[in-house]
């Protein structure tokens, strides 16, 4: 059950994600010749206006895909494991839309505040959110009963971050492309506020890969061979709070990566989770890269939404792990 | 306030001879026709409510109409605002009846009104509000502003103020024309930069002044849809000799394209470079006479009475 | 379990006589959703006090008053839209959580709600001259029970299977979501906001056309589940069961079902997205009369059209002259009592 195909397939995701990455830089609404693209990375010349263009609008954009797509992928794969669940997402247990309603909430009700609390919000509504959901679905290892206690959840904080935007009209404008999940929109630098969080959500992940890989035999079997369960669940629940935070701060909430990317890497890294955890972070960058392509490009000269195009992407593979799953 | 609205209406009735008996029930009419229809509604209305705050209300106080209600934007914790009206109106006395989108119908009749006006969208309610007072539709978003403006004026009984409107905007558009020959070679291009892309809008019936104007466009701009967003990489398209460009006050518009605005990308824009960008005030006018004039005042002192650079040249 | 089913009835044909108490609760929500209709009649922007109220429903031949007007014209038809809205999504709802045996399922579980957004979206948006008005909760309705048809047969596997419908519905529901976000992010502004208002706050500009029609939707569809309370009794306990007391299951829940379809996409074409009423009614009527399905659905449909008068008559009074949707209101109040709930459940 370990490793599958070895060294071969960690080779490919990073090809993978070179080859994406200057896809990504390469093409998009404007058309800029691939040697100008080359050359805006090695010899970059400011006055240029397409090497700003590479610089200054599409590498940022390229590395908040990168943070934004492996804070979903590992939150995914920490949740799948934690709750048992081959369904399990951010978005789909409404962790997303709880972190959306505690930034909107926060922006436009609270006073005195400014974009740098963004993070503190959107991580208190994602541990809200998430402490709903356990407490809705139970312990009960029942994969629909999780889906749906996500659905309400979601549902419940879409409601009131609607009645809240609909009370004050004036903040629709300025959040409405933010909700759908934009990743162009957090600006041309990496916030600085970013590492610590990221930082300590990873960090959390790989402190609790022994716990979580001894937990995929079972609980009781788990609890045998001493690892502490109250632990394991409680450093997963701040790494899964940590990381969709930190995504949502990003970007909005982007939904369907933290459920397609874990079962992409077992496919081709196995179950053994000191391997997915390694992998899911590389194949969620790879996946957000590849779907801003898309969304930059469907429509080109318009730009689409990051998060539109991973729930057409994501919604049919649901729909299919679903049918294969369930007989 | 009360007073001026309430001697309006002493004068009105008594003008018309008839009693303060019956909101409009004997009030003489006439028949009011537009692409929307034919409507009969009274010939001096007593109480007008607005369905929308940017065009309508803004236009009926500019004609010298203080609606009685009005909708508006509602932000948390604070009152109504009547987008486009304030500060530059006294708007005490308008009653708030809601969103633009979802206007309170009970608030509406508490008012009695004898005419409400509403945009093209507001065809789903008219059966309802037809019940209150004669509802009469306005293009004011399919026609220019020239047009829904002379169609409001005919309707509330202010041809003359209207006219004396038109009268300066057209006196500024033939002083444009006497100092600037061959206007179509300049270019200008009316967008709003947001964090992440642009729009092209011209607010406050700036793209109409062009037109009047007969400056021209850049091709890229021609061939575009309007009220999309664009990605910020395309901005290059749109290097015109001058980019007009909104801010609104309320949203902090300026800091959250801060980034944008010092990247080569946009320094190196030919209106940037040459001080030909204009940042303007979104909220200054609304899509009025009167916004049409400012706009045309702004232009007129921007590009036609200062020096300027072409492309071309 | 089945000895209570089998219990002879004074009244076969009327199923909820069967327990006086149960009698007794129906009559007590009637008088309270008869309380509440009548406050409900004097709430608003326009003044209005009970005396008045009645005095205008009485005398018919004041019609012609401002008065009058606001109250048949706006308050009356939007109480009875409120009223038989609730109704038809707590049957709806009700009838989902029987047919999968999973007390979190709700009534846009198979895509209905988001088909019936995306379709008006797509008409709205992209060919808003193909419809005349009137047709527009037709076209959410044929849009609601296309997905819904879509995700029944996905998840079809001799008879319906309960966990697929679900899952699938989820995901399903989530892309049409995201299509309808691209709608309303690319489309010309002006028509998606009509198409926004359409689909949210469709009560504030609820007429008699939507009384009549969602009336017809209730009598065609939920009328008939009086009668069908043995059937779900039957279900409730397991498709095995049922099997065996000579139930043509598949037949029984695809009819069901489509009731329970009809129901949802009826009730957003006419009254809007309303998820919430469909969760929660079920469960309050599971308090009184336990899962007794001859007691269970009037009790639903009461607590059903109790809650939307309730969320409408809140969202109205609230902030005005600003209107909550009803739907919204229903979210808040009935979502932290839906976690309690279940959450009491879990611990059983």
């Amino acid at each position: 059950m370990s490793r599958k195909w070895g060294w071969p397939v960690w080779l490919l995701i990073m090809t993978g994600i070179a080859c994406a990455s200057i896809l990504h830089l390469a093409v998009g609404a404007k058309s800029i010749p691939w040697v100008e693209v080359w050359q805006a990375l090695t010899a970059y010349d400011p006055s240029n206006s397409d090497h700003s263009v590479i610089q200054g609008s599409r590498l940022p954009r390229l590395w908040v895909a990168m943070v934004v797509g492996a804070c979903l992928g590992l939150a995914g794969t920490v949740m799948q494991a934690v709750g048992d669940n081959p369904l399990a997402d951010p978005g789909i247990l409404g962790i997303n839309s709880g972190a959306a309603l505690f930034v909107v909430f926060g922006l436009l009700v609270l006073p005195g505040n400014n974009m740098s609390m963004i993070p503190l919000f959107a991580f208190s509504g994602a541990l809200v959110a998430a402490l709903g959901v356990m407490l809705l679905a139970g312990r009960s290892h029942n994969p629909v009963r999780l889906t749906l206690s996500g659905a309400v959840m979601a549902a419940l904080f879409s409601s009131i971050t609607a009645i809240l935007l609909l009370l004050d009209q004036q903040g629709l404008d300025s959040l409405r492309r933010w909700l759908t999940g934009s990743l162009g929109i957090s600006g041309a630098v990496l916030p600085h506020w970013l590492w610590p969080y990221l930082l300590i959500g990873m960090l959390l992940c790989l402190c609790n890969v022994r716990a979580l890989n001894t937990y995929r035999l079972g609980a009781q079997a788990a609890a045998s061979m001493g690892v502490n369960l109250l632990r394991m669940r409680l450093m997963s629940l701040a790494a899964v709070v940590l990381l969709s935070g930190c995504a949502v701060a990003l970007a909005g909430p982007i939904g369907f990566v933290g459920l397609v990317v874990p079962h992409a890497a077992r496919l081709l890294v196995g179950n053994d989770l000191r391997h997915l955890l390694l992998a899911t972070p590389l194949i969620g960058a790879l996946l957000l890269i590849l779907a801003d392509v898309v969304a930059r490009t469907l429509v080109s000269p318009y730009e689409l939404n990051t998060g539109i195009v991973t729930a057409l992407i994501g919604g049919p593979i649901f729909v299919a792990l679903v049918l294969r799953k369930l007989k | 306030m009360a007073v001026t609205v309430r001697a309006f209406f002493l004068a009105a009735c008594a003008s018309l001879g008839v009693g303060l008996t019956g909101p409009a029930a004997a009030a003489e009419t006439k028949v009011f026709e537009n692409s929307f229809g034919r409507v009969e509604v009274p010939l001096a209305p007593r109480c007008v409510v607005s369905l929308h705050d940017l065009s309508l209300t803004t236009q009926l106080l500019e004609l010298g109409v203080k609606p009685c209600g009005s909708t508006g934007r509602k932000k948390l914790f604070s009152d109504a605002l009547f987008r486009g009206a304030q500060p530059r109106f006294d708007v005490a006395g308008i009653q708030y009846i809601g969103s633009h989108q979802a206007p309170d119908l009970e608030a509406i009749a508490a008012l009695q009104p004898d005419l409400i006006v509403g945009l093209s969208y507001h065809a789903e309610l008219k059966e309802k509000l037809d019940k209150i007072a004669p509802v009469v539709l306005l293009p004011a978003r399919e026609a220019d502003i020239k047009t829904y403006a002379k169609e409001l004026a005919e309707l509330v009984g202010k041809q003359q103020r209207y006219q004396e409107l038109l009268a300066e905007y057209q006196w500024i558009v033939s002083e444009f024309a006497k100092r600037v020959k061959e206007p179509g070679r300049i270019t200008v291009t009316t967008l709003e930069v947001y964090p992440d892309g642009f729009q092209l809008i011209g607010r406050s019936g700036m793209d109409d002044v062009i037109a009047d104007f007969g400056l021209g466009r850049v091709a890229a701009y021609r061939e575009a849809r309007q009220n999309v967003p664009y990605s910020l990489e395309r901005i290059g398209d749109f290097n015109s000799d001058f980019i007009i460009d909104t801010y609104e006050e309320m949203l902090d518009s300026e800091a959250g394209t801060a980034a944008f605005r010092s990247s080569p990308q946009w320094q190196s824009l030919f209106a940037v470079q040459n001080r030909q960008f204009l940042y303007l005030n979104r909220s200054r006018f609304a899509d009025t006479m009167q916004g049409m004039i400012g706009s045309a005042y702004l232009l007129m002192s921007h590009i036609a009475e200062r020096g300027y650079k072409l492309q071309q040249d | 379990m089945s000895g209570r089913l089998t219990t002879p009835r004074r009244f076969a044909w009327l199923p909820w006589v069967g327990r006086p108490i149960d009698l007794l609760s129906s009559l007590a929500l009637v008088l309270v959703l008869l309380g509440m209709a009548a406050y409900s009649l004097t709430v608003g922007s326009y003044p209005m006090s009970l005396a008045q109220a009645w005095a205008q429903l009485l005398g018919g031949e004041q019609l012609a008053s401002a008065q009058g007007n606001v109250l048949w014209e706006l308050r009356l038809p939007r109480i009875l839209l409120a009223i038989l809205g609730g109704a038809a999504m707590a049957l709806a709802g009700l009838l989902m959580q029987s047919l999968t045996r999973n007390p979190l399922a709700a009534p846009g579980l198979v895509g209905v709600e988001a088909g019936a957004s995306v379709t008006m979206l797509l008409i709205l948006v992209i060919w808003p001259s193909a419809l005349p008005l009137q047709l527009y909760p037709l076209a959410a309705l044929v849009g609601g029970l296309a997905v819904a048809v879509f995700v029944v047969g996905l998840s079809w596997r001799r008879g319906i299977a309960p966990l697929r419908l679900i899952l699938v519905g989820v995901g399903l529901t989530a892309m049409l979501g995201a299509v309808a976000d691209l709608l309303i992010t690319y489309g010309n502004i002006d028509r998606v906001e009509s198409a926004l208002m359409w689909l949210g706050g469709s009560l504030h500009r609820g007429g008699w056309g939507q009384v009549q029609s969602l009336t017809l939707w209730l009598l065609i569809a939920g009328l008939p589940l009086l009668f069908c309370h043995r059937q779900l009794n039957l279900l409730q306990l397991g498709e095995g069961v049922a099997l065996s007391r000579g139930l043509n299951v598949p037949w029984v829940m695809g009819l069901l079902l489509l009731c329970s379809v009809m129901l949802t996409a009826a009730a957003v074409a006419n009254v809007g997205v309303m998820t919430f009423v469909g969760l929660v009614a079920p469960h309050l009527a599971r308090q009184l009369c336990g899962d007794r399905h001859g007691a269970l659905i009037p009790l639903s449909a009461l607590f059903g059209a109790l809650l939307v008068l309730l969320g409408d008559t809140l969202g109205r009074a609230l902030f005005p002259p600003l209107q909550l949707p009803a739907g919204l209101v229903v979210a808040i109040i009935g979502a932290p009592y839906l976690l309690v709930l279940l959450a009491r459940q879990r611990n059983r």
